[in-house]
């Protein structure tokens, strides 16, 4: 008896551990974006982009995945992007993009105005489930902070 | 002895009259031949006053004709060409369909341009730190998959009918500033040869804020206006369009706004699209 409860009772965790790990996350961009404009420090004046110009930035379908970008206004590398794909594959594609774009930051940048490659080093980009979001900034603590609170 | 008398006094007196009349008679030719002369020449100084009307007035008919065939050409010609020693002028606003055939060639500043104003019906040729020699050398334009120089970039695109270019802040260190106008003079004959029909407008410099220009050596609105007076007159020699884009944005100080830009140079949201409102309302019409 002893042996059926404890076989019943490990299908039962199987089954809960794997019930969990299918749950889609879900999250509002809109209310990440607004939340990482207003708890990380941005030394520029970070303003919104609109989405064929997000296009041409990232390289990323904005007919498909859904986008918000804040750039800086050239003096600086800083920056916040949400993307929202259609699934986990799309956006490991986004991700691929969103690390090309920030190579291509650091070598545009290296001539430029150098003091901007540790923020591009320390740059957030992180890719979970449909999602991709890009922060670029000194203050990477409050950044990982706010991130880590919506992909928990 | 009384008739010899009487004879010799008839004689006498037959005399008296005949010369008497002789005098008259002589008097009176000689008053017609006056009067006849006066006639005369009353009739030709009227014949010559009239020969002398006529021969001014169709003088002056000819000289007003004349001037006015130089009206009419001087007419044509302001229709026709255009003034390119002077800024272009305040135009009806286009839309921004206007720039859906335009080339933008630029640095950092007109990338930012792009961001921000949400134009992106154009087409964009910039990077940041880009300069009038690095346009032809440095490969930073994604063209299918391949990086090209900013002009080879222009080179293979032969569809813009507009090409609008702000070079100049990145240069203002440099030595010889007829080394960028020779340079800057380069672009525009690359873009004339590549496409001929294309309308270039240089754009003029933008300034910085006060408090940039104040305590920098290199970018300052002194050196700034300074170029801007060798683009005007680059583009007079060139006979290309010169906007003065500065002049919409520049405060009475000639400064831009100290809130317009994060650095005193690159310019936020709401200036760059001050900025494009001003080349919207700024444009030439193609003849």
């Amino acid at each position: 008896m002893k042996k059926v409860t404890s076989i019943l009772l490990a299908l039962f965790l199987c089954l809960f551990v794997t019930a969990c790990g299918q749950k889609e996350l879900n999250i509002d961009t809109a209310s990440l974006t607004s939340d990482l404009l207003k708890n990380v420090k941005f030394e520029d004046e970070i303003s919104e982009i609109d989405g064929n110009i997000i296009s041409s930035i990232y390289e990323v379908d904005t007919t498909v995945i859904k986008a918000t970008a804040y750039i800086g206004s050239g003096a600086t590398a800083e920056e916040i992007a949400v993307f929202e794909a259609p699934d986990k594959e799309k956006a490991k594609e986004v991700l691929a993009l969103a690390n090309k774009h920030i190579e291509e930051q650091k070598s545009d940048f290296e001539s430029y105005n150098p003091k901007e490659i540790k923020k591009l080093n320390n740059a957030k980009v992180v890719q979970k489930d449909k999602y991709v979001i890009i922060c670029v900034t000194d203050d990477e603590n409050n950044a990982s902070k706010v991130i880590n609170k919506y992909l928990k | 002895m009384v008739n010899n008398y009487n004879m010799c006094r008839q004689k006498k007196n037959h005399r008296a009259t005949f010369i008497l009349l002789c005098i008259i008679i002589t008097l009176i030719v000689f008053l017609c031949i006056i009067l006849i002369f006066k006639v005369f020449s009353g009739s030709n100084n009227k014949e010559q006053e009239q020969i002398t009307t006529k021969v001014t007035t169709t003088a002056s008919q000819k000289t007003t004709k004349q001037n006015k065939e130089n009206d009419k050409e001087e007419n044509q010609t302001n229709a026709n060409g255009y003034d390119y020693s002077l800024p272009v002028q305040v135009s009806e606003a286009v839309d921004n369909s206007y720039f859906d055939d335009a080339v933008f060639i630029g640095d950092s500043r007109t990338e930012g341009f792009m961001l921000y104003t949400g134009l992106s019906n154009a087409t964009y040729y910039t990077h940041k730190g880009l300069m009038v020699n690095t346009v032809f050398t440095s490969p930073v334009i994604n063209m299918n998959g391949q990086k090209v120089s900013v002009m080879d970039a222009v080179k293979l695109n032969s569809k813009f009918k507009k090409a609008y270019i702000m070079l100049g802040i990145n240069e203002l260190g440099w030595a010889y500033s007829n080394l960028f106008v020779e340079k800057y003079g380069n672009i525009i004959d690359t873009i004339k040869q590549s496409n001929p029909n294309a309308q270039i407008y240089i754009q003029s410099l933008i300034p910085v804020t006060y408090s940039k220009s104040s305590s920098d050596k290199v970018y300052n609105n002194n050196k700034i206006k300074e170029y801007n007076q060798l683009l005007q007159k680059l583009a007079q020699d060139k006979k290309v369009y010169y906007v003065n884009v500065a002049e919409g944005l520049a405060e009475s100080n000639g400064c831009i706004p100290e809130d317009s830009a994060f650095d005193g140079i690159h310019l936020k949201k709401p200036y760059c699209q001050k900025w494009l409102e001003y080349l919207k309302t700024h444009t030439v019409k193609n003849n």
